[in-house]
């Protein structure tokens, strides 16, 4: 192999393609990243079994080649390298690398030894504009399972139905959903489990272009940003029927300001025991009292005015940490909660939904005494 | 700029209280004005400890003839304007108070030219009588002096201390602010003396000068920043006892010195038993962003809330544990290096923090947290054995920790300050579970307990019960094999079902479990909690929760 690149396009490719590189792997040979030369393009690739990424470079190639090698070391050289050519050559299993002020020569691996690594297939692709998905993502990832028995709700579920696509993150106490319309040019019906890190991965390739593609099949779910490609393995089992617990017939409607309550939950927040966080809401007609209570601590009382016509006063708990977390992603400067009754689930959303994008959150109360 | 009148309605909101009650607090409101309004420079004269004259000269943004007027006015200020505003404060100053307090108990004059008037003008107090607004000489910036403080209130003037002692509250006040804004330069002058002329620079530079060179030497520097919060400052090494001199302990938030003993738990917390009788000095600077703390609590503002006050105590841990990792490594280096004063990391730029609105940069904050992850990664003392233990090296000690029994202990004491009642977590999805014909006669026997230990239930059919709820300290999976495992052992305790027995059970349902990887904050942050337990040493069954081992033991294993 013998290759001429430019420093700065080089150690950009390096650094996007390393960033799944583990740093503690289970198995050495992934902490390896491949670069093959062919035809003037270079091409990236790395792994970690579960996420596989790809980069593509123009590059003047005088020779094709391949090599193998340790990513954490020749990100760390690159980086120091200064402005200019490099000339990248490969003999022996040692690659010397050639810079304005010096020569670096390093080991390789075989090629034989790296893992078997596929490209996506692009056929099954779809151009899908960025932005939704953006907000999908910021939108459903927190609310996804940490740490649950059922695999299931670690992951975000991604549900394609004719031309619309929703995501859902729940973690059995609280749930959320963002449903995007029309964001695909052919129907699709597909759902499929994806790991938050895969899509948080996806939302810091795609914060600065407009569009990319993405598609799924049974195993995994690919992307392509600009020269970026991803594929990753998708979570499997079977996620909760979450459309059943959607309520209907919440019909008790209050409307709160945003800031003001997120303000108030904080102040109480002092309040509330450190297992539970419990926080008692009062709700009455135009009034929302809001209380927390710890033995040791103390008390806390918050006093506000909402929009809440019905007639019968409700009271009802939650876990402060679970209301938080949904508020912050509220958009609008009101919120509107739903509910039914003390027992049942409750639904928080912005007061105003955009046109083809809207989100709905969904909490479970806590018992009160 | 402009003082306005506060409103009723925003200054009702304003903690109020004595402002002013000897001559260290005019030096502190003073200066504190002057710092606001941008000041490079400030020289505070005194003379006789502050009782016969206190003068603040500044070179800052000044006020114009109508500004003056009306600063002395109760509730006049600048700096708020709304009751919100007193939620986002950047400044010092917010009540509009303290120069009506001080013109009120005290010969008063101020004399002031702001930038956009030729010339300036000087306001006359006397003792809470306006005498005469007039032209006056200064060019730029304010000079205020107030002569005979408390001299129309013979009884407060009784309680005043000797001239020394005034002297040296009024120093004490001067340092906290001189401590805090090393960007400006403070001169302090006494009955003619100068005692400190400290030139901007650098905050190391100005704790040089200030503490001196054996603190500096003999301390660790912290400079951290996580989760929107940013810890600065020094810490005493353990081996600075002994001197006198170094018995301070500082906290700054937002720039401002408060007193807030209850952080010294967090700074010794990495430190554990490496201290002699338990104390080190340290100055610690807390940067946070103006919401998520309350100022208006303290007529002095000398006392501060933090709405995320466990989140202050666990970075100001971390910060000071990371340090010392750091500090390990370069007192390697020590014999080469003379000179090297052991910083670890130096402070750049930290007044960059406060005055800014949106505190911190996003680049800052990206920065700092590649930073400090790989920091962890590379220099963590945390271990985990077989999933299930957790290994620190704490100075001359090992740690052994059984993750599963420390986590029950933290739960436990938990679940126990629910007392009368542990509350529901409600489930999205609820479960039905089959029960044994004993375990079924031991549920209907026990019903209205079940809501008691923070379940909701319902029969759902024969020998089958609808689980909807959980107690809500169970925050990993709970399911079916669970609920009857619960069941079981509570039915094992026999006829009483004491609350403690009930709350062990649940708190051993909601620990992390044996044989779960844990990631490095994880197992960080179960080990600050564990000691910050009543009885960190064992889990409620008895069985311990960490072993120690010292050198002398691990000497002894290799026959040393
Ligand atoms: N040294 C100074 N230079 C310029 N303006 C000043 C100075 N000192 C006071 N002022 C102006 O006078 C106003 C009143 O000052 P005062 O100290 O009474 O109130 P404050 O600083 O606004 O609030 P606080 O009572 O909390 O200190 C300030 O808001 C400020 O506009
Ligand atoms: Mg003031």
């Amino acid at each position: 192999m013998k290759i001429r690149v430019d420093k700065q396009e080089f150690l950009k490719n390096l650094n996007t393609i390393s960033s799944i590189v583990p740093a503690k792997p289970v198995v050495t040979i992934i902490s390896n990243i491949m670069i093959e030369a062919k035809k003037d393009v270079l091409l990236f690739s790395s792994t970690d079994f579960e996420i596989t990424m790809h980069s593509e470079m123009p590059a003047s190639v005088a020779e094709d080649g391949v090599i193998v090698i340790n990513a954490k070391t020749i990100v760390e050289l690159v980086r120091k390298l200064p402005e200019g050519e490099l000339n990248i050559s490969l003999a022996n299993d040692e690659v010397s690398i050639k810079s304005k002020s010096g020569v670096y020569k390093m080991p390789v691996i075989k090629k034989d030894d790296y893992v078997e690594i596929s490209r996506i297939e692009k056929n099954k692709m779809f151009n899908v504009d960025s932005l939704p998905i953006k907000s999908a993502v910021d939108n459903s990832v927190f609310a996804v399972s940490r740490d649950a028995v059922k695999v299931a709700i670690t992951g975000v579920l991604l549900e394609g139905a004719g031309k619309n696509l929703a995501f859902v993150g729940t973690d059995g106490h609280r749930l959320a959903l963002y449903s995007i319309k029309d964001i695909f040019e052919k129907p699709i019906s597909n759902t499929v489990i994806v790991p938050p890190k895969v899509l948080t991965i996806l939302r810091d390739l795609i914060d600065e272009v407009d569009e990319f593609s993405m598609g799924f099949d049974e195993k995994r779910i690919m992307f392509k940003v600009k020269n970026i490609e991803v594929w990753a393995k998708l979570i499997e089992g079977t996620f909760p029927d979450y459309k059943r617990v959607i309520p209907t017939d919440n019909n008790k409607i209050c409307i709160v300001k945003k800031d003001d309550l997120i303000n108030s939950l904080n102040i109480v927040n002092v309040f509330t025991n450190p297992n539970t966080r419990l926080v008692k809401f009062e709700i009455e007609r135009g009034k929302l009292t809001i209380n927390a209570y710890q033995n040791q601590t103390g008390e806390g009382t918050e006093y506000m005015d909402v929009d809440y016509e019905d007639k019968e006063k409700l009271v009802i708990g939650f876990n402060n940490n679970y209301l938080l977390e949904i508020l912050k992603r509220i958009e609008t400067e009101n919120v509107k909660f739903k509910f039914k009754g003390e027992m049942f689930a409750v639904i928080i959303e912005n007061e105003i939904s955009k046109v083809d994008q809207e989100a709905v959150y969904i909490i479970m109360p806590l018992r009160l005494k | 700029m402009k003082i306005r009148l506060l409103p009723e309605n925003v200054y009702s909101l304003i903690a109020a209280g004595e402002v002013i009650d000897r001559p260290a607090s005019v030096v502190r409101e003073l200066i504190q004005n002057s710092i606001d309004a941008e000041s490079s420079q400030i020289t505070l004269a005194l003379e006789n400890g502050g009782k016969r004259l206190i003068s603040v000269i500044d070179d800052g943004i000044g006020m114009d003839e109508g500004d003056l007027k009306i600063a002395p006015f109760k509730h006049s200020t600048s700096k708020i304007a709304t009751a919100d505003d007193i939620h986002r404060i950047l400044t010092y100053g917010f009540r509009g108070e303290a120069l009506n307090s001080i013109s009120l108990v005290s010969d008063f004059e101020m004399e002031s030219c702001s930038k956009d008037e030729s010339e300036g003008h000087s306001i006359k107090i006397h003792f809470g009588e306006n005498e005469s607004v007039e032209p006056s000489a200064v060019t730029k910036g304010t000079s205020i002096t107030t002569r005979d403080i408390f001299a129309n209130m013979p009884g407060r003037l009784r309680f005043l201390k000797s001239d020394n002692v005034e002297y040296n509250y009024c120093e004490k006040e001067f340092m906290n602010l001189a401590m805090a804004n090393p960007e400006v330069s403070f001169k302090l002058i006494s009955d003619g003396r100068v005692v400190y002329n400290l030139k901007q620079g650098s905050l190391e530079k100005r704790i040089l000068e200030i503490k001196g060179e054996e603190f500096l030497k003999n301390s660790i520097t912290v400079n951290y920043f996580n989760s929107n919060i940013r810890v600065y400052g020094f810490v005493g090494k353990p081996s600075i006892y002994d001197n006198k001199r170094f018995s301070f302990s500082h906290v700054f938030v937002n720039k401002r010195f408060v007193i807030y003993p209850q952080i010294k738990r967090a700074v010794y917390l990495p430190f554990g038993s490496q201290l002699n009788r338990h104390f080190t000095p340290y100055m610690i600077f807390i940067e946070i962003d103006a919401k998520e703390v309350d100022v208006n609590i303290h007529p002095a503002k000398k006392e501060v809330r933090f709405f995320r006050e466990d989140q202050i105590f666990s970075t100001v841990s971390l910060s000071v544990r990371e340090s010392m990792r750091y500090h390990e490594i370069s007192s390697e280096n020590e014999a080469q290096e003379p000179d090297n004063m052991t910083i670890s990391r130096t402070i750049d730029n930290p007044e960059s923090f406060v005055k800014d609105s949106s505190l911190f940069s996003d680049l800052d904050y990206a920065l700092s947290q590649k930073h400090s992850e790989s920091r962890v990664q590379e220099y963590s003392r945390f271990w985990q054995f077989n999933d299930s233990y957790i290994l620190i090296n704490l100075k001359e000690k090992i740690y052994f920790i059984d993750q599963h029994a420390a986590h029950e202990r933290i739960m436990f004491e938990r679940v126990m300050k629910e007392n009368e009642r542990i509350s529901s977590q409600q489930l999205l999805f609820p479960f039905i579970v089959r029960l044994s014909s004993e375990l079924y006669e031991f549920y209907e026997a026990n019903k209205s307990n079940m809501e008691k230990w923070g379940f909701t239930v319902r029969e759902f059919d024969k020998m089958k019960i609808l689980v909807e709820g959980i107690p809500s300290a169970i925050t990993e999976g709970f399911e079916q094999s669970d609920f009857i495992e619960f069941l079981s052992e509570v039915h094992s305790t026999g006829s009483s079902m004491r609350a403690e027995e009930v709350s062990k059970i649940i708190a051993c349902k909601a620990a992390i479990k044996a044989g779960k990887k844990l990631k490095i904050s994880e197992m960080e942050d179960l080990f600050n909690q564990l000691f910050l337990c009543e009885n960190p040493y064992s889990c409620p069954h008895g069985r311990p929760t960490f072993i120690t081992f010292d050198k002398e033991e691990v000497g002894r294993w290799f026959k040393r």
